[in-house]
C-alpha cells in the first residue's frame, strides 16, 4: 500500500482519570475531506475524544497526528482547528462579523482582508446581512450559522462539531444537517462532528465510529454499520435489530445455526459461519424479514404467533412472539397477505441468507 | 342596563398607582428619612450660618483646604487602582476555584473584613514599624541595611486602606466572573488565540462591568476614609475626613466642618456620576 497522507490519525489513545477510564485504545484514521460522526450514549468516550483532538485535554498514552505532523504538547491554538461548540461558545460583546474575523485576528490577519473573508465565508452560510447584528439577536439557528462561518472562515486542517444540533428544535435539525454537510463538502472541509443522535449520524456522515464504554465499537459507513455490525451493541445502536439466540453446530458440510423457534443454515465456507460449536446470536433487521409462502419449508425460518399486527400506510409491523417468549419485529409491504392474519394465527417467516449477521457469544 | 349620564372614570388614586408592596418600604424610607435626611438637612444648614456662603468661600480660596481636598483624590485614585488589580487576580481564582478552594479563598477573604478597622489598623503599625515583621525580615535576609521608613508615610496610608477595601473590589468581580463562561476562553484559544489575546479580547470586555462596580465602590469608599490614614500616615498625608473631624472636635468651628462634608459629599456624588456616564457610554458603545 502507498503511502498516503492522512488529515488526522489516532493511534492507540487513552485517558485515564485517576482510576477512571474514560478512554482506551482509541485508534482510527480520516482522509481529507472526510465527514466522520462519533456517536454513542453519554459518557461513552466520544466528547473526550473531541477534546483530544482539539488539545483541550492531553492524552495519558497514544498518539495524534494531524496532517502528519504529532500534535502532542501542541495547545489547541497552534492546532489550526475549526470549533462549532454545543451552544456555540459565540462571544456575546462581539459582532456578528466580529465574531467570525475573530480567528483571522489571531492570525495576524489585516483588518480589511480579514472583514472580506469573513463576509465572504458570511455569504457561504446565508448570513451577509446579518454582520452588524449581535449574537442574541440572532435565532438558534443562526447563531449555529455564526459558529460554523467562525469554525470554517481560517480553512482550519480539520473541522470539529460538538453536538451541532443540541440546541436546535427538531424542525431546523433536518435542515441544518443538510446544510452543514454542503457548506463543509463546498469548503472541502476534514470534519469531526459528535452527537447521541443515531439519525443525525446517518445522515451527514461519510463513516460513523460507534463508542461504548470509552472504547472504540465499531467504524465504518453507514451501511458496513448498518449491515455488518461486529457486535450486538452496534447493531442495537444503528437502527432497529431483533437479536436471536442460539447455538452454531457444524454438521455434513454445512453450518447449522438453531434457537428456540428459529434456525439457519449456513454453507460451511461462509465467512459467518463459526469454526467450531459455538453460542451465538443472529442479527435481523425487521425488513428483511418475510412471510414464508403457504406449505413452503424454508431453509431460514422461524415460528410463532402473531402478537400485534399495526397498519402504517406503506407497511405492515408485525410483533411476533416465539416458542421461549421472545418477540420479533417485523416490517412488511406484503400488505395482502399481513392483512389476512390476525392476532394469535401461527406464521412462518424467512430471510434471504445474505441477509443476517452471525455474531459469537 | 340603565343609561344615565355618563360616569366619569375615576382614575386610580396617588396610593392605588404605587406598585404592590410599596407598603414593605416604609419602615425603611422612615429610618432613612429620619436617621439620614434630617441630620443631613441640618448639616447643610449649618454650612450656611444665617445663609451666608462664607465657609464655601473659605475652603475655595485657601490653599490648605484644596491640596486636602487634591490630596484625597489623588491617594484614593490610587489606591483604586492598586485594589483593583490585587482583587482582579483574587477573583480570577475564586470564579474558577473548585469547591474547598473557594472556601478557603472566601473564608481568607472575609475573616479580617469581621475584625475592626481600628483593630486592622494597628496591626498594620506592628507589621510595618521600624521594629516589625517587614523591616526585620527584610534585615534578616540583608536586602536592606537599615530599616525602611514604612510607617507614617503614604506608601503605609495606601498598604493599609487597600488592606480595608480589597473584599469590596474582589466580591463584585467575582459576581461578573462567576458568570463568565470559561468556554468562551477555549473557543478564543481553538480560534487561534494565546491566552493573552483571548484575556484581552474575550475575558476582560466581560468582566468589565465588574471592574466599574469594584472601581467605583472602593473609589468613593476610599474618598471618606479616617481612621487608616489617620493611624498610618503622616500629618501631611492628611485626607479629608481627618481635616473635617478636625473641624468639629479640635477648631470646634461646625460651620467649616460641616461644609467641607458637603463639599465631600458633592465631589463623592460627582465622582459616582462619572462613572455612570462612563458606564453608559460603554454599553451604548457596545449596543451600536
Amino acid at each position: 500500500m502507498s503511502f498516503e497522507h492522512r488529515a488526522l490519525q489516532l493511534d492507540r489513545v487513552s485517558k485515564h482519570y485517576g482510576e477512571v477510564r474514560a478512554l482506551e485504545d482509541v485508534s482510527f484514521e480520516l482522509r481529507k475531506g472526510e465527514f466522520l460522526t462519533m456517536l454513542g450514549p453519554s459518557g461513552s468516550g466520544k466528547t473526550t475524544t473531541l477534546r483530544v483532538i482539539a488539545g483541550f485535554v492531553e492524552p495519558s498514552s497514544g498518539a495524534l497526528l494531524i496532517d502528519g505532523r504529532d500534535m502532542t504538547g501542541v495547545p489547541p491554538q497552534r492546532r489550526n482547528i475549526g470549533m462549532m461548540f454545543q451552544d456555540y461558545a459565540l462571544f456575546p460583546h462581539m459582532t456578528v462579523l466580529e465574531n467570525v474575523a475573530y480567528p483571522l485576528e489571531t492570525r495576524g490577519v489585516k483588518r480589511s482582508e480579514r472583514e472580506s473573508r469573513a463576509r465572504e465565508m458570511l455569504g457561504i452560510v446565508g448570513l451577509a446581512d446579518f454582520a452588524k447584528r449581535f449574537p442574541k439577536q440572532m435565532s438558534g439557528g443562526q447563531q449555529q450559522r455564526v459558529a460554523l462561518a467562525r469554525a470554517l472562515v481560517f480553512h482550519p486542517d480539520i473541522v470539529l462539531l460538538d453536538e451541532p444540533m443540541a440546541a436546535l428544535d427538531k424542525k431546523l435539525r433536518g435542515q441544518m444537517q443538510i446544510e452543514i454537510m454542503h457548506i463543509a463538502r463546498k469548503v472541502g472541509a476534514t470534519v469531526v462532528s459528535v452527537t447521541h443522535d443515531q439519525e443525525e449520524a446517518l445522515v451527514m456522515s461519510d463513516r460513523i465510529a460507534i463508542f461504548r464504554a470509552g472504547r472504540l465499537a465499531q467504524i465504518g459507513t453507514p451501511q458496513e454499520l448498518y449491515t455488518r455490525p461486529n457486535s450486538e451493541f452496534v447493531a442495537d445502536f444503528i437502527g432497529e435489530a431483533n437479536l436471536l439466540r442460539g447455538t452454531a453446530r457444524r454438521e455434513a458440510g454445512t453450518c447449522r445455526l438453531e434457537g428456540p423457534g428459529w434456525r439457519a443454515i449456513l454453507p460451511a465456507d461462509d465467512p459467518r459461519a463459526p469454526a467450531k460449536t459455538a453460542a451465538v446470536t443472529v442479527v435481523l433487521r425487521p425488513e428483511v424479514i418475510a412471510l414464508a409462502a403457504e406449505g413452503e419449508r424454508p431453509a431460514n425460518a422461524l415460528t410463532g404467533t402473531i402478537e400485534d399486527r399495526i397498519y402504517l400506510g406503506v407497511e405492515f409491523r408485525l410483533i411476533v412472539r416465539l416458542a421461549d417468549g421472545s418477540a420479533v419485529q417485523v416490517r412488511s409491504r406484503d400488505l395482502a397477505r399481513i392483512s389476512a392474519l390476525a392476532q394469535g394465527d401461527a406464521v412462518t417467516l424467512c430471510w434471504r441468507d445474505e441477509d443476517f449477521v452471525v455474531i459469537p457469544g | 342596563m340603565t343609561l344615565s349620564s355618563p360616569a366619569i372614570p375615576r382614575g386610580p388614586t396617588l396610593v392605588e398607582r404605587l406598585p404592590r408592596g410599596s407598603a414593605l418600604l416604609v419602615p425603611a424610607l422612615l429610618f432613612l428619612l429620619l436617621f439620614y435626611v434630617y441630620p443631613l438637612a441640618q448639616l447643610i444648614g449649618a454650612s450656611l450660618p444665617g445663609g451666608s456662603g462664607k465657609n464655601y468661600a473659605l475652603i475655595f480660596s485657601r490653599p490648605v483646604f484644596l491640596r486636602v481636598i487634591a490630596e484625597t483624590f489623588r491617594v484614593s485614585l490610587v489606591v483604586m487602582a492598586v485594589t483593583v488589580l490585587v482583587a482582579f487576580p483574587y477573583a480570577y481564582a475564586m470564579a474558577n476555584a473548585g469547591r474547598r478552594a473557594l472556601l478557603f479563598l472566601t473564608i481568607a477573604l472575609l475573616i479580617p473584613f469581621w475584625v475592626s478597622l481600628l483593630l486592622r489598623s494597628f496591626s498594620w503599625i506592628v507589621l510595618l514599624q521600624n521594629t516589625g515583621l517587614v523591616n526585620q525580615v527584610l534585615l534578616g535576609l540583608g536586602l536592606i541595611e537599615k530599616p525602611l521608613k514604612l510607617i507614617r508615610t503614604e506608601t503605609g496610608v495606601i498598604l493599609g486602606m487597600v488592606h480595608v477595601l480589597l473584599p469590596y473590589a474582589v466580591l463584585p468581580l467575582y459576581s461578573v466572573m462567576k458568570k463568565i463562561d470559561m468556554r468562551l476562553m477555549e473557543a478564543s484559544s481553538i480560534c487561534g488565540a494565546s491566552w493573552f489575546h483571548g484575556f484581552r479580547r474575550v475575558y476582560l470586555p466581560m468582566a468589565l462591568p465588574g471592574v466599574m462596580a469594584a472601581a467605583i465602590l472602593t473609589f468613593t469608599l476610599a474618598l471618606g476614609f479616617y481612621i487608616t490614614p489617620a493611624l498610618l500616615g503622616s500629618p501631611r498625608d492628611m485626607m479629608i475626613a481627618q481635616m473635617i473631624a478636625g473641624q468639629f472636635s479640635e477648631q470646634l468651628n461646625f460651620g467649616l466642618g460641616a461644609a467641607l462634608a458637603v463639599v465631600l459629599m458633592g465631589l463623592t456624588a460627582l465622582a459616582f456620576a462619572l462613572f455612570g456616564l462612563g458606564r453608559v457610554l460603554l454599553a451604548r458603545r457596545a449596543a451600536a
